[in-house]
């Protein structure tokens, strides 16, 4: 099949996004229930520990996930339980919800390498909303969600991309435009779909115009500045007209950060690397 | 070439409550008022304190009000997983409406606004940095520091705004503790501690002192604990202080008190007071300096050490009330402008929000005799009233402090649910030089909580009456 053009791209997703036609992944069961402990104060590690069992491989990444090096534990952690003694419940159940949606969204093999690379995205994105929100006194826990699904819709597009063209016809830098153009709106397809919790599912439908957000629009803003910050720490060129961008975007105006707290941002973004490996 | 700075009468710093009634004041006699807000309008108050909080009362109120009244029938559970926000789903309409109020109100009167930082260069120039980065320059003929406080964030405790919270960031938990420890037994940390109680967390308060908001009427003070030790888990630590506080990783905060104790909680809530907003401002450009508490000192009329600066609200240090940060905005505009003095401080009424409620106005029974006057106190029970039985309001009492000798109203306490509401019949009477007797002539709407005034005041004319006996 020859390399479709820019155009050909685009009807295609418009096609799937206006006939109702995106193939969406289903919302795990192990991820519906650790979304509901993490929003309960009274979950204790048995609760956690076995609603993570309910599907053994995820058991087993978040293990090998708190055993990493960026956690930085003396010796190896033999069981989930142990785990949440070590690092909290708090981490715990976060670590899984991270791997649920690497799992669900970021693993089909026929696109793996674009979607690693939008995963690495997705957890440093992650870790930099959770910093953020801690620095501005917004709620911690829902910006770490903001920031892993903010672009959950380029995810769920290139895999239905993929499907339509075939495996390894078109690499994901010549999918960046149609990819960006319309994966808000993808991403608030399956925000809906798995009934997010409406902070998060406003940051997925909004993180790139979070003035456009009726209601939650500090959360929309804060995913949008992790994501302009993790794309900060990682660029490679471009840096200073990447840097300028976030100094003059609306959502700076909208969160109050001003110069030199952007500056302390990007600081906490850099470290907040560490904690997106072991995502990673 | 230098940018000569954009001339204005006034330059009011920081837009809370204190700076909104000094711009409105000063662009009322037809001056050029520039006020300056580094946050949203409306300042803490309206975005992070008194508005969110008060909105997340309301729910704690009302669903605690169905549960005494109906609730053998009706049964009212809080779902564990529920989302706190959920409680204030109000909190978005309320902010907006009175931003949008704020804003409408500024436009009326002509007020230009700024969004950025301001900060002294010289004692009459102030230099704004927008959130971009961008400056501009203003000059003000005068100028008023409005730009209020935040919480202390004191030294060994780690708030992370995670599971150690501060006064702000406790409004944006997920969802509701099942336990909660609250340093601190000031104004914002009562009201959260019981606003959480009501709403079945099991709270515990610990403070240094041996009870809690120290600078109220020990009898109302009393009955304040008992109240709040009447939710279940619910308790009062007094005379002890957290000598460390950590998470222990997994799933609690523990603070080991100076008594020996341990209190182990899903949050802690840290508000062991707030400090004045004052880093960036550039003070000494001015030929300003704080005081040793870190507010700015002013006198009666909160003008500063610099004769054109006046500091108004938080900055200058407590009670730290709104309605109080208003008047003083007010005042120091109209001594700026050379008008005349309006109100008296002394009728100025204390609202604490807590549940139940807490007000006062003048003075109580101690500073009556401080101040060497002779009083009586007419008291009215809340259970005594016919409303309060209807209500399920049963658990206040009213306080009429009365001048022995002219029989003027000098002061009053309330504690219990409409306390708030109730205090401005005290403040009228003591405004307009009013007699008790006028509490006992005068005819109330039956069945309602303002009857509490005529069975207190019926109280105080008792008492008179057999010290006039006494002493015949």
């Amino acid at each position: 099949m020859p390399v479709a053009t820019q155009q050909e791209l685009d009807t295609l997703v418009a096609r799937r996004l206006d006939e109702g036609l995106l193939e969406l992944p289903m919302l795990p069961s192990a991820m519906t229930q650790t979304l509901a402990l993490c929003q309960s104060e009274s979950v204790d590690a048995q609760t956690l520990s076995a609603a993570i069992h309910r599907d053994p491989t995820l058991a087993a990444n978040v293990l090998k996930a708190a055993n990493s090096a960026a956690f930085g534990l003396s010796s190896p952690c033999a069981s989930l339980q142990q785990a949440v003694a070590r690092l909290g419940l708090a981490r715990v159940a976060e670590l899984a919800l991270a791997l649920c949606v690497r799992g669900t969204v970021f693993s089909d093999p026929s696109c793996r390498d674009a979607l690693a690379q939008l995963w690495r995205h997705a957890a440093l994105a992650a870790c930099t909303a959770r910093e953020i929100a801690r620095a501005l006194r917004r709620n911690v826990e829902t910006a770490f969600l903001c920031g892993l699904l903010h672009d959950v819709g380029k995810a769920v597009l290139l895999t239905n991309l993929q499907r339509d063209l075939g495996q390894g016809s078109v690499e994901l830098p010549e999918l960046a435009g149609v990819l960006h153009a319309r994966h808000e709106s993808a991403g608030a397809r399956l925000a809906a779909a798995w009934k997010l919790p409406d902070p998060v599912a406003v940051a997925v439908a909004f993180h790139h115009e979070p003035e456009r957000a009726t209601v939650h629009a500090p959360f929309a803003a804060i995913a949008c500045l992790a994501d302009l910050l993790a794309h900060l720490v990682d660029a490679e060129e471009g840096a200073e007209l990447l840097a300028d961008a976030v100094r003059r975007h609306p959502a700076v105006a909208m969160l109050n950060v001003y110069p030199d707290q952007l500056q302390s941002l990007f600081v906490l973004a850099t470290k907040a690397r560490a904690a997106a490996e072991c995502l990673a | 070439m230098s940018v000569s700075p954009e001339a204005f009468d006034v330059v009011v710093i920081g837009s809370g409550p204190a700076g909104q009634k000094a711009a409105v004041q000063a662009a009322k006699v037809g001056k050029r008022v520039c006020l300056v807000e580094r946050d949203a309008l409306g300042g803490a108050c309206v975005h992070h304190g008194t508005i969110p909080s008060k909105t997340l009362r309301e729910t704690a109120v009302c669903l605690a009000g169905i549960r005494v009244r109906a609730g053998r029938h009706i049964p009212v559970e809080i779902p564990p997983e529920l989302q706190l926000q959920s409680l204030m789903d109000r909190k978005v309409a309320v902010v907006e409406a009175h931003v949008a109020f704020l804003s409408r109100q500024m436009e009326r009167n002509g007020i230009e606004q700024r969004h950025g930082r301001a900060r002294f260069l010289t004692p009459h120039v102030v230099e704004i940095e927008s959130v971009f980065g961008d400056r501009a320059l203003v000059r003000g003929s005068t100028i008023i520091i409005a730009t209020g406080s935040r919480p202390r964030a004191p030294q060994g405790i780690p708030i992370d705004h995670e599971r150690i919270l501060d006064s702000d960031s406790i409004l944006n938990l997920s969802c509701l503790p099942r336990t909660m420890t609250v340093l601190g037994a000031g104004v914002l940390a009562c009201e959260s501690a019981t606003i959480f109680a009501a709403l079945g967390v099991r709270v515990t308060i610990v403070d240094k002192a041996p009870r809690p908001l120290g600078f109220l009427t020990k009898s109302i003070v009393d009955r304040f604990v008992a109240a709040f030790e009447r939710n279940e888990g619910c308790v009062f630590v007094g005379s002890a202080e957290a000598q460390s506080v950590a998470w222990n990783g997994v799933d609690a905060v523990v603070a080991r008190l100076s008594n020996g104790w341990e209190a182990r909680s899903d949050v802690l809530l840290c508000a062991l007071g707030r400090v004045a907003n004052v880093e960036g401002l550039c003070l000494e450009a001015a030929g300003l300096a704080t005081n040793a508490r870190g507010h700015i000192p002013v006198d009666a009329d909160c003008r500063t050490s610099a004769p054109h600066i006046y500091a108004v609200g938080d900055v200058i240090g407590p009670p730290s009330l709104a309605s109080t940060s208003m008047e003083q905005g007010r005042r120091a505009m109209r001594a700026a402008l050379g008008l005349s003095r309006v109100g008296a401080a002394d009728t100025i009424p204390s609202g604490i929000y807590t549940i139940p409620e807490i007000a006062t106005v003048g003075v109580d029974a101690d500073a009556a005799a401080a101040r060497g006057t002779e009083c009586v106190i007419g008291t009215a029970r809340f259970d005594e009233i016919a409303r309060g039985q209807i209500s399920a309001c049963t658990d206040g009492v009213l306080h009429l402090v009365v001048d022995a000798g002219t029989r003027r109203v000098l002061g009053c306490q309330i504690l219990g649910e409409g306390a708030t509401e109730l205090v401005h019949l005290a403040q009228m009477a003591m405004s307009s030089g009013a007699l008790v007797d006028s509490f006992v002539d005068g005819i109330f709407n039956f069945p309602t909580m303002a009857e509490a005034y005529r069975v207190a005041a019926l109280d105080a004319v008792a008492r008179l009456q057999s010290r006039e006996f006494s002493v015949r």
